[in-house]
């Protein structure tokens, strides 16, 4: 998906010291983009921007050309369900279903996700790639932090999306988890052609995707 | 819907705890007045119905005492206090008034041997078409000393027609009695009412229990004891025969009261007039009027419902404090709501990142609540279904 | 709120499933009787002159019967042991059981009946009935410290007063006409002629006893108590039977009776063996035929038999 950002600026109403801004931000279809910055520089907030969770109080977001902003409420969430995959910081798995509802939840709150034999069949193919197969019918507050991390990824990337923002994906990682589920991401997006925004403050990580940009500077670029 | 359905149940199962509380709440809240409420309109089905009998408006004669005991009594065998026997004349007087069909009843009290009070009825034949009684098994009354058992009694004391069954004389209100067993003629189908728990016997049978009658076997009848210059050819009884312990064909002949057949003792009789018009006139009898006198008439159906209203009363009560319960229910689940929703915020979160409507986030919640109000409907029917099963039993255990 | 609409449809749910348990009604204890029908009433008379009566009011709408066999009075008939069962299912059977006097037919304390289908015909005149003056002795006996006793037994031949027989038809017809309301008018007519009937035997037998109050008269048996009453009749009793010769001590009774009571006629329910007639003649006493008509004549009907106890009486007052 092509991301096309423009003269964006977004602040939340109960905080004043807080505005986003960027200048200028363009991502062509299949890039692989780290976002940098320190802690509370708005990381989490552009990606919910991109997301269309947000909406920004001047400036525009295109999506494949599409100006976010113009779409209804109703609009956008279609465009969430469809082509977008989130990961969150802290997994946001839900503790009283298993895995593998878990992963199906966006079919089961979205109508316009069929569940079909399809789906399931990706869902094996996806647990057995991300190493959770075994795990699929155990409860979701009983995985390690490694298998909740994957768990979460594969819910982001079984509709298929042709965006998927990380938000700071390796955080609570040990190195080797960390570099696994890097790869796995960067693998994944590669494969599918999304487009992969992980926001991260790990130098390292942010070296293996194809670019890294921090947040301060896209206010000034 | 099935798939929210789903996840409201998920959430359901997995705060077992949490939906249990609430599962309990709603359905005490439920059953409260679910049961008083069958509770009350069992309890009127039960006085109500067996109070409508007959054509025109039946009225129910009585020695003069508690009204409430007497229905009771005439309606659903229970015991009178003191007795309340009257004279059989009444019932002649009834007859020649020609304003209504009397039907006598005379209750004696049976005890089992394992301590099991049945009531013995002495009554007619109306009676079993009155209450439309129908034989499961056997006949209905024939003869002299036949009974006929509901089907209650007909289990407990294990007796089936073509058997026979002896109350325990000392049981019985007169001393004076002997014993005499009686045929199993049949057993009726049951009702659900006091029938089932009757020994029904004509009314002639038992003023015999009671002792104002008996006979003597013909077998035992020895010549040697005929009275002198009796004929050759007629049995003679004499204090040397032994009385009959069972009535049968060939003794029926011998069987006999004594003393004034005015006298004999009637319980209660059921008056059924045969028109609105002859029950007024009935119930306008100086006879029953008459403070001073021996005996009232009674309309059951106003008794009953005089019962029942203090049944009401009671209910009344049990409504209003109903009404603090569900307050303090609805008050108790608005909070249970608020806090799950203040709970479950970082999770509707997810969802609408996730790209849930947030009419479907109201609806994994409303049917979360709907689900456990549903459930507690059925629980609570189901508890006052069981309640009422045991309110059954007590009524039937207290002769209603 | 939610909770009143919940409960209803609890309680709908609960009505519904009582309903489903509530099961089909069964056959009623008796045989319904033919009274709702359209077919002739079952109607079972104590004696003949009550199967007579219901017979006239009822015309063809009921079949009549009374249970004694030919011949017999029904008052000492009663059914043999091995019958009993048979005979109490049928009469039970009955639409109608027509009474006389209360313990006159023994039977009837012998079985279970409905109050519903008994017409006590002389209930609406007890105070008019009269006791047996000696209670007969097979029902005396004593039991254990006890002193002999009788039961109470009433005398059973009212209808040989035309004016209680009335009483007693007028209750009959009642109890027809509570049963088939649509032939009330029917039977009421027909009460009518049965009463024309009986007025004129009243006058009959009024026109030729009077004036004859002071007449001694004898009776061979005691069942004459209410024709009596009515005509104020000077009457005595004994208890002859017409088939059986009395023995000497029976004699010299009615001899010591005579004394006191010199009748000239005597009373008798059939016509007494002629040995016994002849004697009676020889002692000055006439014998004259008064049927009680307790079964159904040879000849005739109940009346006709009424009229020629009429016709019997007249013929022997007018003797010399």
């Amino acid at each position: 998906m092509e991301i096309r950002v423009q003269n964006l600026e977004f602040g939340y109403a109960g905080a004043p010291g807080f505005n986003l801004r960027v200048a200028r931000w363009e991502l062509s279809s299949g890039q692989c983009v780290a976002l940098t910055g320190p802690s509370g520089s708005g990381k989490t907030t552009l990606l919910r921007l991109l997301a269309g969770m947000l909406v920004p109080q001047r400036g525009h977001i295109h999506a494949d050309a599409q100006p976010l902003a113009a779409l209804s409420d109703a609009q956008r969430r279609a465009f969430r369900i469809r082509r977008v995959g989130f990961v969150f910081q802290d997994f946001r798995l839900l503790d009283y279903l298993d895995v593998r509802q878990n992963l199906l939840l966006p079919y089961r709150i979205n109508d316009a996700l069929p569940m079909d034999e399809a789906v399931h069949a990706r869902l094996e193919t996806l647990a057995h790639h991300l190493g959770i197969a075994h795990r699929l019918g155990h409860n979701a507050r009983d995985l390690s932090h490694g298998e909740k991390q994957r768990a979460a990824v594969a819910r982001a990337l079984l509709p298929g999306p042709r965006l998927l923002l990380a938000d700071e994906p390796t955080g609570s990682l040990d190195p080797d988890n960390a570099g696994r589920l890097a790869s796995l991401l960067l693998e994944h997006a590669r494969e599918s052609g999304a487009t992969l925004v992980a926001a991260t403050h790990d130098p390292e990580l942010a070296r293996r995707f194809d670019g890294a940009v921090s947040v301060n500077t896209l206010a000034a670029l | 819907m099935r798939h929210r359905l789903f996840l409201a149940w998920l959430h359901l199962r997995h705060h077992r705890v949490r939906s249990a509380i609430l599962l309990a709440c709603l359905t005490l809240s439920f059953c409260l007045p679910l049961a008083s409420h069958w509770l009350v309109r069992e309890f009127d089905h039960r006085l109500s119905g067996r109070a409508q009998i007959g054509r025109a408006t039946p009225l129910i004669v009585g020695a003069r005492g508690s009204r409430f005991d007497l229905v009771l009594h005439a309606l659903h065998f229970r015991p009178l206090a003191g007795g309340g026997v009257f004279d059989a004349s009444e019932l002649a007087r009834l007859r020649a008034a020609q304003t209504a069909t009397p039907v006598p009843l005379c209750l004696l009290d049976f005890k089992s041997r394992r301590g099991r009070a049945f009531p013995i009825v002495g009554t007619t034949l109306d009676y079993f078409e009155l209450r439309r009684l129908v034989v499961a098994s056997g006949e209905g009354l024939t003869m002299l000393g036949d009974c006929v058992l509901g089907a209650g009694a007909a289990d407990a004391l294990g007796v089936a027609p073509g058997g026979t069954l002896t109350p325990d004389p000392r049981s019985l209100s007169d001393l004076s009695s002997l014993p005499l067993k009686l045929s199993v003629a049949g057993v009726l189908a049951p009702t659900r009412t006091a029938d089932d728990d009757a020994i029904f016997v004509d009314i002639k049978t038992a003023w015999v229990l009671a002792g104002l009658g008996h006979g003597h076997d013909p077998a035992t009848a020895d010549p040697a004891v005929r009275l002198p210059g009796a004929p050759t050819n007629q049995v003679v009884f004499n204090d040397a025969l032994p009385v009959a312990g069972l009535i049968q064909p060939e003794n029926l002949a011998s069987f006999h009261f004594h003393g004034d057949l005015s006298r004999r003792p009637l319980t209660a009789i059921l008056a059924l007039p045969h028109s609105e018009r002859d029950s007024v006139l009935l119930q306008g009898d100086r006879a029953y009027l008459s403070g001073a006198g021996p005996l009232q008439a009674l309309v059951p159906a106003q008794v009953a419902g005089q019962m029942v209203e203090m049944a009401l009363r009671v209910k009344r009560y049990v409504d209003a404090h109903d009404v603090v319960v569900a307050v303090g229910t609805v008050l108790f689940l608005s909070l249970m709501v608020l806090l799950s929703l203040r709970l479950r915020r970082e999770e509707m979160e997810t969802l609408f990142a996730l790209g849930c409507s947030r009419g479907t986030m109201f609806a994994l919640q409303a049917l979360e609540l709907l689900m456990l109000l549903a459930a507690s409907a059925a629980l609570a029917a189901a508890l006052a279904w069981a309640f009422a099963a045991q309110a059954d039993r007590w009524m039937r255990g207290a002769g209603l | 709120m939610k909770r009143p609409r919940l409960e209803l449809l609890t309680f709908a749910a609960l009505a519904a499933l009582l309903l489903a348990m509530a099961g089909c009604p069964a056959p009623p204890i008796r045989p319904t009787p033919a009274a709702s029908g359209t077919g002739p009433l079952r109607i079972l008379a104590a004696n003949h002159p009550l199967q007579y009566f219901a017979g006239r009011i009822a015309g063809t709408a009921a079949v009549v019967t009374q249970p004694a066999p030919a011949g017999e009075d029904p008052a000492d008939w009663h059914p043999l042991p091995a019958q009993i069962r048979t005979f109490i299912h049928e009469c039970q059977k009955a639409d109608l059981m027509l009474l006389n006097t209360p313990g006159y037919s023994r039977w009837l304390d012998w079985g279970s009946w409905a109050e519903a289908r008994m017409v006590h015909t002389t209930g609406t005149f007890t105070d008019h009935l009269l006791r047996l003056e000696e209670p007969s002795q097979a029902g005396t006996h004593r039991h254990g410290n006890g002193t002999a006793h009788g039961h109470g037994e009433w005398a059973g031949t009212v209808w040989l007063d035309p004016q209680l027989a009335l009483r007693q038809a007028q209750a009959t017809a009642a109890a027809l006409a509570r049963l088939r309301p649509t032939q009330a008018a029917e039977f009421d007519a027909n009460l009518r002629g049965l009463e024309n009937d009986l007025q004129a035997l009243h006058r009959d037998w009024t026109q030729l006893l009077q004036g004859h109050e002071e007449l001694p008269l004898l009776a061979s048996h005691p069942v004459y108590q209410y024709f009596q009453k009515r005509y104020r009749l000077n009457l005595r009793s004994v208890h002859w039977e017409p088939d059986q010769m009395p023995d000497e001590a029976q004699w010299a009774e009615l001899e010591a009776l005579r004394q006191k009571h010199p009748a000239r006629l005597m009373l008798w329910e059939g016509t007494p063996l002629p040995a016994v007639g002849e004697r009676l003649r020889e002692m000055g006493i006439a014998v004259v035929v008064v049927s009680p008509g307790f079964a159904a004549p040879q000849k005739g009907d109940h009346l006709d038999l009424m009229r020629r106890n009429v016709a019997a009486m007249r013929a022997a007052l007018s003797e010399p």
